[in-house]
């Protein structure tokens, strides 16, 4: 489906946020309260470098939307540069614009840069409304899985991160409240979403409804939620093995077009309600750092999957060490090439019936090429340089199941394992 | 002449090694604030963003002194028990996810004074016991 919207247009709000900022930044640098400014300008980023060890042209991605990068030592997995400007005219008014510089597939958008632009209103101390482009605020890191001086590893786990959508077009709600010792949030937000990667394919959430709830005490937050979206699979790349397998159905051969049809449905999916629930849990006694997340998918068979992941970390002065293991897997069974080589040679002749046998295992290798089925085990160190720059040293050990690449970019369908070792700077400014 | 000059260069070593004398933090407002006083964790919950407001429902405007100020890090640590670098990634989660923005970071102590006096909603925290009379102490955090 072509999109409506030039990406012109569909970066409208972080234009609007960011050009009201600029508009106004000449005029309301300081607020008449003396030396306070009203506009303020932030950043964050990281320089990082990874080697891998992997099968030739697999291509290792901390989100789907990195682009196709085949090289073994990588600059582009973890680098990055945020901006961010925010203008406070009053306690009850903000607005908000942050770009994130990376590098991303080449059907992005130019918009997929704004990470967030919207405007906030207060209507009391406890009560937040945003509007502009927000972010799907599911899960654990969702809100700051760019900024990695903000957590411990060097990346987000890959098998929980990779594949969930981030930022947000529409509204949220949030309520923050003080019960004893305890530190409530509640959120709830709506609005569209879109994942784009491996060249032009794009995964569309619409209707997109959730909430999160979180209680923080003592150096332990808990933390639930749950979105629902409408989900649409968008994949120029098989639109001629579509087209091959709608064709089928014209063969007079009883159980092919069921057979055609049963591949293709697992290929497709058009506003298919899923439902992604979670729960999370950081707890930081002294000088541990213990976390764990797990989510949950629900909806089509395409996008059925469990994840989660558990770290722990010791810091030694500067100095952290932490452990991370992570796994995510499918419940899409692994469809089987069907004989119709065999099956269609005395009908069509063995030639057709060759053309037709691939068609049916391009068919099969793609569904499982959709999967994901892998775990990691992670060790590194954070050094914390001084108060605005970390240096990150991680290996990570990845398992890939057969059927399960669905994480990599040019996967292959055969179990394999692959290393990973990264060094990030990650700073704030 | 020789002995006085190496008694001069040993005292003034020995006051170079010597630990820093603790000291204590002010966290301040303007004297016409109705605040009357705080907790350590009502101070806790203001500078570290967990509430926007005085007790009467007034957001507050939080200053802070900048990143590199020497006795900053010393500050939260006695605030939060966090260092400087658990600060600034505590930090970093909330700013850079739109949620809530730091305590805005002012030249010195004496741009803080200066904005408190001229905002009747500002909180700062200060090195030394602010002898104006515009200025009043909610809380004394010890080192």
């Amino acid at each position: 489906m072509k999109p409506i919207l030039t990406p012109a247009l569909r970066a409208w709000p972080g234009c609007l946020a960011l050009g009201l900022s600029v508009l106004v930044a000449p005029c309301a640098a300081q607020s008449a309260e003396g030396n306070v400014r009203t506009l303020r300008f932030s950043g964050f980023g990281s320089l990082g470098a990874a080697h891998i060890s992997a099968p030739a042209d697999w291509v290792y991605r901390r989100e789907l939307s990195q682009p196709l990068n085949t090289s073994s030592t990588r600059f582009d997995l973890d680098t990055r540069l945020g901006l961010q400007v925010n203008y406070t005219p009053s306690s009850a008014f903000e607005l908000v614009g942050q770009a994130n510089l990376r590098r991303r597939a080449p059907a992005a958008p130019g918009s997929d840069a704004v990470e967030w632009a919207f405007a906030a209103w207060r209507p009391n101390t406890d009560w937040t409304l945003r509007l502009g482009r927000v972010n799907t605020d599911a899960f654990l890191m969702s809100d700051y899985r760019s900024v990695g001086l903000a957590y411990t590893f060097a990346r987000p786990p890959v098998e929980f991160y990779a594949q969930l959508p981030a930022s947000l077009d529409g509204a949220d709600a949030s309520w923050v409240w003080n019960n004893g010792n305890a530190l409530w949030r509640a959120k709830a937000f709506t609005g569209k979403s879109r994942l784009t990667f491996d060249g032009n394919n794009s995964l569309d959430l619409r209707r997109l409804l959730g909430g999160m709830v979180s209680r923080e005490a003592d150096g332990l937050l808990l933390r639930a939620s749950a979105l629902q979206a409408q989900l649409s699979f968008t994949s120029p790349d098989l639109a001629p093995l579509l087209a091959g397998l709608d064709g089928l159905n014209a063969l007079p051969v009883p159980g092919l077009g069921a057979q055609a049809s049963a591949l293709r449905s697992r290929l497709t999916l058009d506003k298919v309600k899923h439902t992604y629930v979670s729960v999370g849990i950081r707890y930081e006694p002294e000088d541990w750092l213990l976390g764990a997340e797990l989510r949950h998918v629900t909806g089509s068979v395409l996008i059925k999957s469990s994840a989660g992941y558990a770290s722990v970390g010791r810091r030694f002065g500067p100095v952290t060490v932490f452990g991370l293991a992570s796994r995510i897997g499918s419940a899409s069974q692994p469809a089987e090439a069907p004989p119709w080589g065999v099956q269609l040679a005395p009908v069509i002749g063995p030639a057709a019936a060759q053309q037709v046998q691939f068609l049916g295992s391009t068919a099969a290798l793609t569904i499982n090429g959709l999967a994901p089925r892998q775990s990691a085990l992670g060790l590194g160190l954070r050094w914390d340089l001084d108060h605005a720059r970390a240096l990150k040293l991680q290996w990570d050990h990845i398992r890939v199941d057969a059927n399960g690449s669905f994480l990599w970019g040019n996967g292959s369908p055969q179990a394999e394992r692959a290393q990973v070792a990264s060094v990030v700077l990650d700073f704030v400014f | 002449m020789r002995t006085p000059f190496r008694l001069l260069v040993l005292a003034a070593a020995l006051a170079g090694a010597a630990p820093p004398a603790l000291a204590d933090f002010y966290i301040v407002v303007q004297a016409s604030n109705p605040q009357p006083a705080l907790t350590q964790k009502q101070a806790v919950d203001l500078f570290m963003g967990r509430t926007r407001a005085f007790a009467n429902g007034e957001f507050t405007t939080m200053l802070d002194l900048p990143r590199d100020h020497p006795r900053r890090a010393d500050f939260y640590q006695a605030l939060t028990g966090m260092n400087a670098a658990q600060v600034t990634s505590y930090w970093s989660r909330l700013m850079f996810s739109g949620q809530v923005m730091p305590p805005q970071a002012l030249a010195d102590e004496t741009a803080v004074i200066d904005a408190i006096k001229r905002n009747p909603n500002a909180v700062g925290w200060l090195s030394k016991e602010p002898a104006d009379k515009q200025l009043r102490t909610l809380l004394v955090i010890k080192e």
